[in-house]
């Protein structure tokens, strides 16, 4: 069976993978998951003397994810780096920018600069005095190519 | 337990995922039949639907307090949970602690009222 399923199932399976925004590989297994527990209850309904339309609608009613459910499901298979720049932007970030704020002479430049640093993407992270040039409070005054060292 | 721990909207998620802990306990199910073995154990009082079963599966085996793994039935691949030491002893934790917060509930809902003046 295709991560889609098929049969009875299929159109449902395909609005689901369509509303699941999570990495591909987690998607598969979500909707493999989701199609063999479809077929199985609503085999499991119909042996239980339900017409067979009537099963497949209580499966679908008692497993197909609603938007709630998804979102719970995006939440849970969230890239790593995704769900720590979320917390550092949630938490972490506000710190780092009052921190930064009361220190030193430059300190509105470094604090603008921290706080954009611990909510940028982990290489922005690794690398924070490479990209300082790119992130000044009034934007980017200097292209990426005057950034790089000539040979 | 202090009365910062307690979250009265956690509770009823926590209370979730220890139903589904529980029904593992005996052997290890797929996910729709975890769904029924939770509402006919309960008679009906739980039941999970528009898939609100999943996220929670997930996170679990995802905290470790279950282990999923694939099989193949009749040609179909279905996927099998089954419950880890961890879950058995967070199980065991959480029971303890439910227990505690109902025997409380029940100790202020029950209690004496005054006369009527």
């Amino acid at each position: 069976m295709s991560a889609h399923g098929s049969g009875a199932f299929a159109q449902v399976l395909r609005e689901v993978g369509s509303g699941l925004t999570v990495p591909l590989p987690a998607r598969v297994h979500i909707l493999r998951e989701l199609a063999y527990d479809l077929e199985a209850l609503s085999e499991r309904f119909a042996a239980d003397g339900l017409p067979l339309d009537e099963a497949r609608r209580r499966a679908s009613e008692a497993l197909v994810p609603d938007a709630g459910a998804l979102h719970a499901l995006e939440r849970v298979h969230a890239p790593a780096y995704k769900r720590f720049t979320a917390h550092v932007s949630s938490t972490q970030g506000s710190r780092c920018f009052r921190r930064a704020a009361d220190t030193g002479p430059h300190a509105r430049y470094s604090a603008a600069h921290s706080f954009q640093v611990a909510s940028a993407n982990p290489t922005v992270r690794s690398f924070p005095r490479r990209t300082s040039g790119m992130r000044r409070m009034s934007g980017s005054s200097q292209a990426i190519s005057s950034q790089r060292s000539s040979p | 337990m202090s009365r910062d721990d307690f979250d009265v909207q956690g509770f009823a998620r926590d209370i979730n995922e220890l139903l589904i802990l529980s029904t593992l306990r005996t052997r290890a199910k797929h996910g729709y039949q975890v769904a029924l073995d939770v509402e006919t154990e309960s008679n009906g009082l739980f039941r999970f639907r528009h898939g609100t079963l999943y996220p929670i599966l997930h996170r679990l085996e995802e905290e470790g307090l279950i282990k999923g793994s694939w099989s193949k039935e009749g040609g179909r691949r279905r996927k099998v949970y089954k419950l880890t030491g961890t879950g058995e002893r967070h199980l065991s934790g959480e029971t303890d602690r439910v227990q505690e917060i109902v025997s409380r509930l029940m100790l202020v809902l029950r209690r004496p009222g005054e006369a009527p003046a």
